[in-house]
């Protein structure tokens, strides 16, 4: 079972928490959540995984607020903090494929495979800066250029079979 | 998906001698230019590795030595640590300064190889 984070009404990010602890934190059926994996924020009743911890509550009204974190009197308008990894308040790391992008450059399809790497490497410095936007499209970037090296590996072997075993008719 | 393609490979690179057939991939970069490109030889050298014959895989691609187990960090990193130490882990291995350093090396290594084949 994944970890969740959610969105309260004022739209403030909290978690991440256990669905075992949904109710007491006023997540409800129509609450956006997120976890690792995910695309984007989505209403948590239409999560698979979730849908058996609405069932008992889902038809009632919706439960009461929870009280103010007892982070003492720290006000909250500083929500996306700028050192992620130290606060909670950042989803998860985006997957950065710089596996993928190193093992597509030893795989000879060499330029698209250093921009993949780059990109990657941008995946983190976005992410610890806390530009988690950023970090998201640096990893679709990556994600892109490793898609395209592979590619272009898979239509040259292609084109060279085809040679090869015309050739050997 | 990538873990899956990954054994795959390496399970016919362990089984096929990428030199014996003339169906194993080929490098895009030599067909077209002539000139090997700083991965060539890497799946005759990791057939080598995986049947523990180390100098021969050092011969087929020196550069083999550092991405091998970069790329094994990298996977650590990725797939097995969580939390803080994948957090540690993840801003060395894939901050400015090792993603820089992997691609000049590499670069470095596909001009030197073909200026110097002997090597």
């Amino acid at each position: 079972m994944n970890d969740y984070f959610y969105l309260d009404s004022q739209n403030r990010q909290h978690g991440p928490i256990c669905p075992d602890k949904f109710a007491e934190n006023g997540v409800t059926p129509q609450t956006l959540v997120w976890c690792n994996g995910m695309k984007d924020w989505a209403p948590a009743e239409t999560v698979p995984e979730l849908k058996d911890f609405f069932t008992p509550f889902a038809a009632g009204p919706q439960p009461p607020q929870p009280p103010q974190p007892p982070h003492g009197g720290a006000p909250y308008h500083q929500a996306p903090q700028p050192n992620g990894y130290q606060g909670q308040n950042l989803p998860p790391c985006p997957d950065t494929h710089m596996v993928a992008a190193v093992l597509v450059t030893i795989c000879c399809c060499l330029p698209f495979g250093v921009v993949a790497i780059v990109k990657a490497n941008q995946v983190t410095s976005f992410y610890y800066q806390g530009l988690y936007d950023q970090a998201v499209m640096a990893s679709a970037d990556a994600d892109k250029w490793v898609k395209l090296a592979l590619l272009f590996g898979i239509i040259s072997f292609c084109a060279y079979g085809g040679f090869t075993l015309l050739s050997l008719l | 998906m990538v873990i899956l393609a990954l054994l795959a490979a390496g399970l016919s690179l362990f089984l096929l001698d990428p030199a014996a057939y003339a169906l194993m991939p080929k490098c895009p970069f030599k067909l077209l230019t002539g000139l090997d490109c700083p991965g060539c030889g890497f799946q005759r050298a990791i057939h080598a590795l995986l049947h523990g014959r180390v100098a021969e895989a050092w011969a087929f691609n020196h550069f083999l030595i550092y991405s091998v187990p970069y790329c094994l960090g990298l996977m650590l990193t990725e797939w097995v640590w969580r939390g803080e130490r994948q957090a540690r882990w993840r801003k060395v291995l894939e901050g400015k300064v090792a993603a820089w350093t992997y691609i000049v090396l590499f670069c470095l290594w596909g001009v030197v190889r073909n200026l110097y084949p002997q090597l």
